[in-house]
């Protein structure tokens, strides 16, 4: 198969400067006068044609300077790239608009600036008007038209000038529920006509739907390149322990002794890291409190995105006292691929006031089949 | 490339009088009330006149040089800006960004031309049309390339040394002074002179006057200098151009 991309040690290096002059110092003096920001670092991958390929990271990891770079608006510091077919980009949408001038000479405008001929384009204008769906304003300024309606020609012209390489950041929260509908649609299309796409987005589910092989970039370098799930499941669990560690640190003198009588010492879910859907999880939970504190245990199990899936508390067994180590079981957990984790508390009596909290380490029902879904439930099909 | 640049000179033309009543007009109107300033100080109270030993009204010489030198100075003064002006769209699309100081240019010479066009109407009314004239669109075409040329080396530095625009529109009042277009070169003191020969525009001054004052064509060293400059100032722009826009998306 052809490739698509290839990016060879791309590095990205901002220089920045305490004072606009020190850039004219540095042309002059020889010199250099700037401090170093190295956004990409010896970035290399390559794309097969019709791939769609994932970025995930975190914020300030560089997955916006790489998009640009894909993009051609900026230029790398050094390395080298090579994209085969024409380019078009979903980031920041409606950039070369103009207010004054009507939904469609911007899009001539638009069209020309993206490399289209007038031929071209007016075998699409109708295309275009139609997806856009903002009805007469088409011939109308641009400054009259809502936000939504902006956003929605930009996507519309982009998308049209059918592009080999789509390169899409975050653009699919774009206008309204049905609009939104419509352009998943859209993007979903051009993966069927086999076009190559370059998916960036914060929301893992979309990243897993949509793509075959995830970059996950940390800090400007390659962090895990691979099939998706893989990645997006290492990036899910390091972002929740790295949101756990912060928790221990803030909570720690909370947990003190000396102040919460009740505190829990430990979480685990077993068996880990990994579980199959139907195998039984049970959850080991260590409490330490002194004699004088009566206390009730909650349970909550989430998913990773923090969406409680079910939760349950010591209601029936009366007050607990003292060190305890509490064994719960889900027996044949019906839960389906995702990756969660137990969230435990100690409460007072009333189930009030709480006294400690404490998140398991996440576990992984690796993704076996195609469904998707929280929980299986029973059914049954009728043919 | 050209449809866009046509795209381009299209929307310029119309952001700048979009929302302005009198439109088109202005184009003309406000060279009009320069040439009427000139006129009146230079043929009003000094009494200028342009050559010792001629009749010729003032206005006519001034005129004969005046609206080039206006679109030389607001083509360079327009490219030098036009990377900054258009920042976003620099950074935020991938398009040949060499368009701009190029539409900055054309778009600058085409509105002055219409002043232009007009003065040679009257001219050739009032006096006589001959074919000699026509050698001024050869001239303007060198002088179009020599203006694109230091546009494409000005817009592209700009980013990087913005001081440069501050200083811009004084350099350019300087060279007016110095450039035989509100008086002859006939009437500039002898040991003055290197200065006007080492202006470029000089040349081009002269070629006009000599065109559509006496009908008659321009010294051949005249058009060869100014064609060497054209020639030098297009592939210097060309290669200073893509020399830097790679690092525009750095500085704006």
């Amino acid at each position: 198969m052809d490739t698509a991309i290839t990016l060879k040690n791309i590095t990205k290096i901002y220089k920045l400067y305490d004072r606009p002059s020190n850039r004219l110092k540095e042309v002059i003096f020889k010199k250099p006068f700037h401090k170093e920001f190295v956004a990409l670092e010896n970035i290399s991958f390559e794309l097969a044609q019709g791939e769609s390929f994932g970025i995930i990271g975190e914020n300030g990891a560089g997955k916006t300077t790489l998009l640009k770079i894909l993009a051609k608006t900026l230029s790398p510091t050094s390395g080298s790239m090579e994209i085969n077919g024409k380019v078009s980009s979903l980031l920041e949408l409606g950039s070369g608009f103009h207010p004054e001038f009507t939904g469609m000479e911007n899009i001539y405008f638009y069209g020309a600036l993206l490399g289209l001929s007038k031929n071209e384009l007016s075998k699409r204008i109708a295309e275009i008007i139609e997806f856009a769906d903002i009805g007469d304003f088409i011939n109308y300024p641009l400054k009259t038209y809502s936000s939504g309606m902006y956003v929605r020609l930009a996507f519309s012209v982009a998308t049209t000038i059918d592009p080999d390489v789509l390169i899409v950041d975050e653009a699919l929260s774009v206008g309204d529920l049905y609009f939104q509908k419509k352009s998943i649609d859209k993007i979903l299309s051009f993966k069927k006509k086999g076009k190559t796409i370059v998916f960036c987005s914060h929301a893992i589910y979309y990243i897993n739907q949509l793509c075959k092989t995830v970059l996950w970039l940390k800090n400007g370098k390659i962090e895990m390149y691979g099939p998706h799930y893989e990645v997006t499941q290492a990036y899910e669990k390091y972002q929740l322990e790295k949101h756990s560690d912060r928790g221990e640190q803030r909570e720690t003198p909370e947990a003190d002794s000396s102040v919460t009588p009740v505190r829990i010492k430990e979480v685990q879910s077993l068996p880990f890291p990994n579980l199959k859907t139907g195998d039984d999880l049970k959850i080991k939970i260590k409490v330490v409190a002194d004699d004088s504190s009566p206390y009730k245990v909650a349970v909550i199990l989430k998913r990773i995105d923090n969406l409680d899936v079910t939760s349950t508390y010591t209601s029936d067994t009366g007050h607990l006292n003292g060190d305890r180590e509490l064994s719960l079981e889900f027996p044949s957990i019906q839960l389906k691929a995702g990756t969660y984790y137990i969230r435990a508390y100690v409460l007072d009596e009333h189930m009030l006031h709480v006294y400690d909290t404490r998140d398991s380490f996440p576990f992984n029902i690796p993704k076996e089949t195609i469904d998707v879904g929280l929980v299986a439930l029973p059914h049954k099909w009728i043919i | 490339m050209i449809n866009l640049l046509i795209y381009f000179i299209k929307k310029d033309f119309k952001t700048k009088y979009a929302g302005s009543g009198l439109g088109l007009i202005w184009a003309f109107l406000l060279p009009v009330f320069q040439v009427l300033l000139f006129w009146f100080v230079f043929a009003g109270i000094m009494k200028a006149r342009p050559y010792a030993n001629s009749q010729m009204p003032y206005l006519y010489f001034l005129l004969s040089s005046f609206f080039f030198w206006l679109a030389f100075s607001e083509g360079l003064s327009r490219s030098s800006n036009i990377i900054l002006e258009n920042a976003e769209i620099v950074k935020k699309v991938s398009f040949p960004t060499i368009v701009l100081p190029i539409t900055a240019t054309l778009s600058s010479y085409l509105h002055h031309l219409i002043g232009f066009a007009i003065f040679v109407l009257i001219y050739t009314v009032t006096g006589s049309f001959s074919p000699i004239l026509l050698l001024v669109i050869p001239v303007l075409l060198i002088q179009i390339t020599f203006s694109a040329g230091l546009g494409m080396i000005f817009s592209a530095l700009l980013p990087y040394i913005r001081d440069l625009g501050q200083i811009m529109g004084y350099v350019l009042q300087g060279i007016f002074f110095i450039s035989p277009i509100m008086y002859s070169i006939d009437t500039i003191p002898e040991r003055f002179r290197i200065i006007f020969y080492f202006n470029p525009l000089t040349y081009f001054a002269m070629s006009y006057q000599k065109i559509i004052l006496f009908y008659k064509p321009p010294e051949l060293y005249h058009i060869f200098i100014i064609l060497l400059l054209a020639i030098f100032s297009i592939i210097a722009g060309i290669f200073i151009f893509n020399k830097l826009k790679d690092g525009f998306a750095d500085v704006l």
